[in-house]
C-alpha cells in the first residue's frame, strides 16, 4: 500500500468517530478559518510560538492565487450556471517532523498570508495534542467574531425594514 | 486582408507616458488609493468585477485607478488579467436562500415572509445634487441607527428560527469536537413559494428542484455545465437545455446594453411583462471540493445582487402561468440583476412559442453583441491605420466613378448618334 | 515514511520558460528545444520532463488519460495535486495523453481527433523517455522546416505508418510531444515523415 501522501481527507486523528463526522469537523473548521480576519489567526499562532508549541513546517504548494469559477442556480434552487470567476489563493503545507499531516488553506481574495495561516492552523489542528488548545483559544475567539459581525450587519439592514400599505382612494366610493 | 504597419515606436511609448501623466493628474492633488476606489466607488467596482468576469474588489479598484475612470478599459484589463490565472476549482451552487441579506424587497408581495429590507437603495431618493459632498466632509463615525422595535426583533427571530442547513447534529453527540456552536447564516424562504405552493408557477424549476432531492448532483453533472470561457458559442442557442450558457454570457454581458434590451421589450419589442417576485442582494458563502481534499470547504462569502422577475403567460406552451426569469450579478448592481432576468425571460421565446417580434428574444442578437470587451474591440479597431484597406477603397470609387462616367458618356454618345440616326434618318427620308 | 515528493518552487517562471519551449517545439518540428531544469533535480514519481510540460499544459479543466509508464499511485497523487487535472478511464476521451515509455503508444487514430469545424478540439500526445542520441535516417519536412530535417529518435515499430494516416487527416489529427533528457522535440500533425 502507498503512503497516502497526498490524500488529506482523513485526520491524524484514530479517536476519530467515523470519517465523515471527522471530514464534517474539519470542513466546518476551515470555513470558521476562511471567514476569519487574518489578526486573530495571527494572535493565535503568535502565542503558540510563545508556549513553544508551533512547529515547523514547509510549503508543499503555494501560497498562489488562481480562479475557481462560480456557480449559481437558476431561480436559486434549479439548474446551475456559471456564474462567473472569483480570485482565490490557495496553500497546502506540510509539519516538518509529520510529513503525512497536510494542511490545507483556500481563501476567497488575493490573500497569500490569510492561506498559508490558514494551512498551518489546519495542518496543526490534525494533531490530536493541540486540539484542546484550538477548541478552547482560537475557535470561540473566531465563532465570537463572526456572530458579532453578522448581527452587526443585520442590525443595520434591519433598519431599513419597510412596511408598505395599500390604500382605497377615494375618488371610487361613488 | 491584414496588411501590418511598422514604425510609430517612439510616438506611441509617448503617448502612454502621456497617458499615464494625465491619469494621475495635477501632482499637487492627492493621489487616489485603492481602498479609497474601492470603498467610495464600489458600484464601479462591482460593475467591472461582473462584467470582467473576475470577482476580486481589490484587483477591480486597481484596474479603474489604471483605466481611469473608464470602467470598459477597467473591464478589459481585468478580463486579460483573468486570463493569466490557473483555475483551480468550479464552486458548488451558490445558496442564495442562505444570503446574507443586506437588501431584499419584493413588487408582487407587500407582507413577504421573512420581511422587506430596503437596505441601502438609490430608489426614493430625490436626485438632487448634495452640496454638501463638495468639501471634505467627514466621516459620520455614528452608525446607522437601529431602530429596535418589535418588527426587526421579529425579522431576526423569523429569520434564526429558519432551521441551518448546515447545523450538524452530529457533531455535538458524537463528543468529538463542537462545531454545532459555530453560527450560520439562516435560510430565508423565497417569495415565489407560495405561487409554487399554489401551482400558478411555471413547473419546470421547481421540478429540477424536486428531482435534485431526490439525487445527489454527482460531480460529473457539474462539470458537463457548459462554459462559455471554455468552448464557443454555438448557434442558435435557444433551446431550453442552452439556458445555462445564456445566463453566463447575460452575467457578464454590458450592463447598458442589456438595460437597453430589457427597456425594448418592456416597451413592446418583445413579450414580457415582468414583476419583480424578489429582488435580494447580501453576501453568501461560496463553497468547492478541492483536489487534494473530498469534501466541500467554504472559502469565504462574495456578494451577489439576484433578482427573480414573474411575467404573465397565455401561449400555447404550457397552462396560463407565471414565468420566471432570472438575474444573478456579482456585488451590487440591481439595474443589471433586473435587466438580466426580463432579458433571461426574454429569450425563452422559442421555449415558450412566443412569436418573435423584438431583438431581445434572439439569442443571436443579444448574446452576440452584448460583451463589450468584444463589441468595443470591434468597434475601435477601426481607429487603427486602415491605409491600405482604405486606399483599396479608395481605388474601388475611383473604378466605379470612371466606370459610370463612361457609361454616361457612352450613353450620351449613344443618345446623341441615336438622335443623329433619327435626325439623319428624317432628313432622308 | 515515504519522501513526499514536494514542489514548492516558482511554478509561474517554470510554466512560462517551458510554455516558450513547447511553442518553439511546434514552430521548429523535430528539433529538440531545451526544457527549464528547475524540476530536474526534485524526487519525483515520475518524469520530470513529462511533469513540467503537465504542469504547463495541463488544469482543472484538462481530461487527461495516463498511458503505460505512469501506472504508479504516486504519479497520479502528484500529477492530480500540482495540476488539478481530470484523469479519464479511455484514451478517446482525454485531452492530453501522458505516456512514460515511447516503446508503448496508444494507436493514434483512437486518440481525439477534433472536428473539421474545431481541429484545435483534438488530443495532444506527450511522450516521455525518448532517446535523442539516435538518428534513424527518417526525413522530417513540413511547415517549420526548410527543405528537410533527420528524425532526431528512433520511433515505436508502426508508427510511421500510423503517422501517415494522421498527416493525411489534417486540418484533423494530433500533435505530439517527444520529451527526454531535458529536450522537447514536437511533431505536429502538418509534418511529414519520411523514410
Amino acid at each position: 500500500m502507498q503512503s497516502q501522501a497526498y490524500d488529506a481527507g482523513k485526520p491524524a486523528q484514530d479517536s476519530a468517530p467515523n470519517e465523515s463526522d471527522a471530514q464534517h469537523i474539519r470542513a466546518e473548521h476551515l470555513r470558521l478559518l476562511a471567514l476569519a480576519e487574518e489578526t486573530p489567526l495571527e494572535a493565535f499562532l503568535d502565542s503558540l510560538d510563545e508556549q513553544g508549541l508551533l512547529p515547523g513546517w514547509n510549503l508543499a504548494r503555494g501560497p498562489e492565487a488562481g480562479l475557481v469559477m462560480i456557480r449559481g442556480r437558476i431561480g436559486g434552487q434549479g439548474q446551475p450556471f456559471n456564474v462567473g470567476e472569483a480570485l482565490v489563493t490557495r496553500c497546502c503545507v506540510r509539519l516538518s517532523k509529520e510529513q503525512d499531516i497536510l494542511g490545507c488553506g483556500y481563501v476567497l481574495g488575493e490573500r497569500p498570508r490569510h492561506a498559508e495561516m490558514m494551512a498551518v492552523l489546519d495542518a496543526l489542528w490534525q494533531k490530536p495534542d493541540l486540539a484542546p488548545l484550538f477548541d478552547k483559544e482560537l475557535d470561540p475567539v473566531l465563532a465570537r467574531a463572526l456572530q458579532a459581525r453578522y448581527e452587526a450587519d443585520r442590525a443595520q439592514s434591519a433598519a431599513t425594514k419597510v412596511d408598505f400599505f395599500t390604500m382605497v382612494r377615494g375618488e371610487d366610493k361613488d | 486582408m491584414y496588411v501590418a504597419v511598422k514604425g510609430g515606436e517612439k510616438a506611441i511609448a509617448a503617448a502612454h507616458r502621456l497617458l499615464r501623466q494625465e491619469r494621475r493628474g495635477p501632482c499637487d492633488i492627492p493621489e487616489l488609493g485603492l481602498d479609497q476606489i474601492a470603498h467610495q466607488l464600489k458600484f464601479a467596482v462591482d460593475r467591472v468585477m461582473a462584467e470582467a468576469s473576475l470577482y476580486c474588489p481589490n484587483l477591480a479598484a486597481l484596474a479603474i485607478k489604471q483605466a481611469a475612470g473608464d470602467l470598459q478599459e477597467a473591464i478589459f484589463l481585468l478580463r486579460a488579467y483573468r486570463t493569466t490565472l490557473p483555475r483551480f476549482a468550479a464552486s458548488l451552487p451558490l445558496e442564495t436562500d442562505c444570503m446574507r441579506q443586506s437588501r431584499r424587497i419584493s413588487a408582487t408581495w407587500k407582507d413577504l415572509p421573512g420581511g422587506q429590507i430596503l437596505g441601502s437603495t438609490f430608489d426614493y431618493t430625490h436626485r438632487l445634487l448634495d452640496r454638501s459632498l463638495e468639501g471634505n466632509a467627514s466621516c459620520d463615525p455614528a452608525p446607522c441607527a437601529v431602530q429596535e422595535t418589535a418588527d426587526n426583533k421579529a425579522f431576526a427571530c423569523a429569520a434564526e428560527s429558519q432551521e441551518s442547513p448546515e447545523t450538524p447534529e452530529s457533531a455535538g453527540s458524537a463528543g468529538f469536537r463542537d462545531t454545532g456552536s459555530f453560527p450560520h447564516p439562516p435560510r430565508l424562504p423565497r417569495a415565489s413559494h407560495a405561487l409554487e405552493q399554489e401551482g400558478l408557477l411555471e413547473r419546470s424549476w421547481s421540478a429540477y428542484e424536486q428531482e435534485r432531492q431526490g439525487r445527489m448532483e454527482d460531480a460529473q453533472t457539474l462539470a458537463a455545465i457548459a462554459d462559455i470561457t471554455r468552448d464557443p458559442l454555438e448557434l442558435p442557442c435557444d433551446r431550453p437545455e442552452d439556458r445555462p450558457l445564456r445566463l453566463q454570457m447575460l452575467a457578464r454581458a454590458d450592463e447598458g446594453f442589456l438595460l437597453g434590451m430589457a427597456y425594448s421589450t418592456q416597451r413592446g419589442f418583445g413579450a414580457v411583462h415582468p414583476f419583480t417576485s424578489e429582488l435580494r442582494r447580501g453576501l453568501v458563502e461560496c463553497s468547492i471540493v478541492p483536489e487534494e481534499l473530498d469534501f466541500p470547504l467554504v472559502i469565504g462569502e462574495l456578494e451577489v445582487t439576484e433578482c427573480v422577475t414573474i411575467s404573465r403567460y397565455t401561449g400555447t406552451a404550457l397552462d396560463p402561468c407565471l414565468t420566471q426569469g432570472y438575474g444573478l450579478v456579482f456585488g451590487n448592481n440591481e439595474r443589471k440583476a433586473l435587466s438580466m432576468s426580463i432579458a433571461d425571460r426574454a429569450l425563452r421565446a422559442r421555449e415558450m412559442e412566443e412569436e418573435e417580434t423584438g431583438p431581445a428574444q434572439n439569442p443571436e442578437f443579444v448574446l452576440l453583441h452584448g460583451d463589450n470587451v468584444d463589441a468595443s474591440g470591434f468597434v475601435q479597431h477601426i481607429k487603427l491605420p486602415h491605409y491600405v484597406d482604405f486606399q483599396a477603397e479608395l481605388s474601388l470609387i475611383r473604378e466605379l466613378r470612371k466606370a459610370r462616367a463612361n457609361k454616361a458618356q457612352d450613353g450620351a454618345k449613344d443618345g446623341a448618334a441615336k438622335e443623329g440616326t433619327e435626325t439623319s434618318g428624317g432628313a432622308q427620308a | 515514511m515515504q519522501t513526499p515528493h514536494s514542489w514548492t518552487g516558482d511554478t509561474v517562471s517554470l510554466c512560462q520558460h517551458c510554455f516558450r519551449a513547447l511553442l518553439q517545439a511546434l514552430a521548429r518540428p523535430c528539433q529538440p528545444q531545451e526544457l527549464p531544469g528547475e524540476l530536474a533535480k526534485e524526487s519525483l514519481p515520475l518524469p520530470w520532463e513529462l511533469a513540467s510540460i503537465a504542469l504547463t499544459l495541463c488544469d482543472q479543466s484538462s481530461a487527461v488519460y495516463l498511458g503505460s509508464g505512469l501506472g504508479s499511485d504516486d504519479a497520479h497523487a502528484w500529477l492530480r495535486f500540482y495540476t488539478g487535472m481530470n484523469l479519464v478511464q479511455s484514451p478517446c476521451e482525454a485531452d492530453f495523453v501522458l505516456v512514460g515509455t515511447p516503446c508503448d503508444l496508444p494507436l493514434l487514430a483512437s486518440l481525439k481527433q477534433g472536428t473539421a469545424t474545431y481541429p484545435d478540439r483534438s488530443a495532444t500526445l506527450v511522450v516521455a523517455g525518448t532517446d535523442f542520441s539516435a538518428q534513424p535516417g527518417i526525413l522530417a519536412s513540413g511547415p517549420g522546416i526548410r527543405n528537410t530535417v533527420p528524425l532526431p529518435f528512433r520511433p515505436a515499430d508502426g508508427f510511421l505508418a500510423q503517422w501517415r494516416d494522421n498527416h493525411d487527416r489534417f486540418p484533423m489529427g494530433v500533435d505530439v510531444f517527444f520529451c527526454g533528457r531535458g529536450q522537447v522535440a514536437g511533431l505536429p500533425r502538418t509534418t511529414l515523415l519520411s523514410a
